[in-house]
């Protein structure tokens, strides 16, 4: 099971881990892309094309903010 | 994937294929703001650069990597907030510029649209229903730092646009037709008239995405979280699309950018109106009175 923490939302959600998962199919998966998201996994930054695996931790961190 | 120094990367930079890792990256941050102050000459040598600081992520890294370079050249800075009176959200980013630039040693004002002009801008919400936050609160905040920056002597005001800023804005006014506006989102400053303090971006060739990973990497205390009036409806769409357009073809951003800029040096000589002054209040303006007094009227 993987865990994401989205930021922006104050959400914690739980997704099942699959193999070959990417860091960038998850944040499609939850509307994000590379382009509008940092991720931290397991606390450090990471590249959007990195292989997840099982237990991770990942935090999303969005872009977009201020004003 | 690897840096070329042989540490794991942390970024990607799709649009120029290189991979870095933390340190090359602040390396290569600090070094592209060095190269657009340089190109475009945005600081002179003992200038006081103020620095409008909102404690979002854009401005305090724009802050930080201004510290970096005041080090080793001459140049001073001052950090200018403007209080907008919005309960819950710049209460709390000015604490962490008042935090910041206390670490930094840098000195901190702040000044409020409640002492300048007799409203916080949760106020004015519920006095004009009509017209949206935005609309007053862009106009007042950029009076005021220009008015503010030029009391306290600044000879540049750096404002910390990023990319992403820059190029949903020329594309916004480019759509909606407004030739005028398009002609002032140039590369570098035109002394328009004594009383504007030239406004200097130092971040516009930084994505968005490496203002955040800068702030990450070197520890800044930001606020992640978005203006509650933020939502500005069009801009929103120009920067889904901008972003899909990236994704699909990453230098869209760059391309754009680089295009405006060959065009600039005509629109600025074309499209500057001549600026006088306010009846009201002094200030340099293009019409009678100002945007700021035509919209205080309105209140």
């Amino acid at each position: 099971m993987i865990k994401v923490r989205l930021l922006r939302e104050n959400k914690e959600k739980f997704i099942e881990y699959s193999r070959g998962l990417k860091i960038e199919d998850i944040l499609e998966s939850l509307g994000y892309s590379s382009e509008t998201a940092v991720v931290k996994r397991n606390g450090k930054i990471s590249i959007e094309d990195e292989y997840i695996e099982d237990n991770d931790e990942l935090l999303i961190i969005p872009v977009i903010s201020g004003g | 994937m690897y840096c070329k120094c042989g540490k794991k990367a942390i970024i990607f930079r799709r649009y120029s294929g290189e991979k870095l890792c933390e340190r090359c990256f602040n390396k290569s941050m600090v070094e592209r703001v060095k190269k657009v102050i340089r190109k475009y000459s945005l600081i002179e040598k003992n200038d006081l650069i103020g620095v409008g600081v909102s404690g979002g992520k854009d401005s305090l890294v724009l802050l930080h990597i201004l510290k970096k370079l005041s080090e080793k050249y001459p140049f001073d800075l001052i950090a200018i907030t403007i209080d907008e009176g919005i309960k819950g959200y710049r209460d709390k980013s000015i604490r962490l510029v008042q935090k910041n630039c206390k670490s930094w040693g840098i000195e901190s004002k702040i000044y409020s649209f409640k002492e300048e002009f007799g409203y916080t801008l949760d106020e004015i919400v519920k006095r004009d229903r009509e017209l949206s936050p935005c609309s007053y609160c862009g106009v007042f905040r950029r009076y005021l730092l220009n008015k503010k920056a030029r009391e306290l002597g600044c000879d540049k005001l750096a404002v910390g646009h990023n990319l992403d800023d820059e190029v949903q804005t020329i594309l916004m006014n480019f759509l909606r037709g407004d030739l005028s506006r398009f002609g002032r989102t140039g590369s570098y400053y035109i002394r328009l008239n004594e009383k504007f303090v030239p406004r200097i971006k130092p971040l516009r060739e930084i994505p968005e995405k490496e203002d955040v990973i800068y702030a990450l990497v070197n520890n800044i205390d930001v606020e992640f979280s978005e203006c509650p009036y933020a939502g500005e409806a069009y801009r929103n769409n120009i920067r889904e699309f901008l972003n899909k357009m990236e994704m699909e073809q990453p230098t869209t951003k760059y391309s754009l950018l680089r295009s405006y800029d060959k065009i600039y040096p005509l629109l600025a000589k074309n499209l500057t109106k001549e600026v006088r002054y306010c009846r009201n209040c002094g200030e340099p303006t293009i019409g009678e009175i100002c945007k700021t007094c035509e919209l205080l009227e309105n209140l």
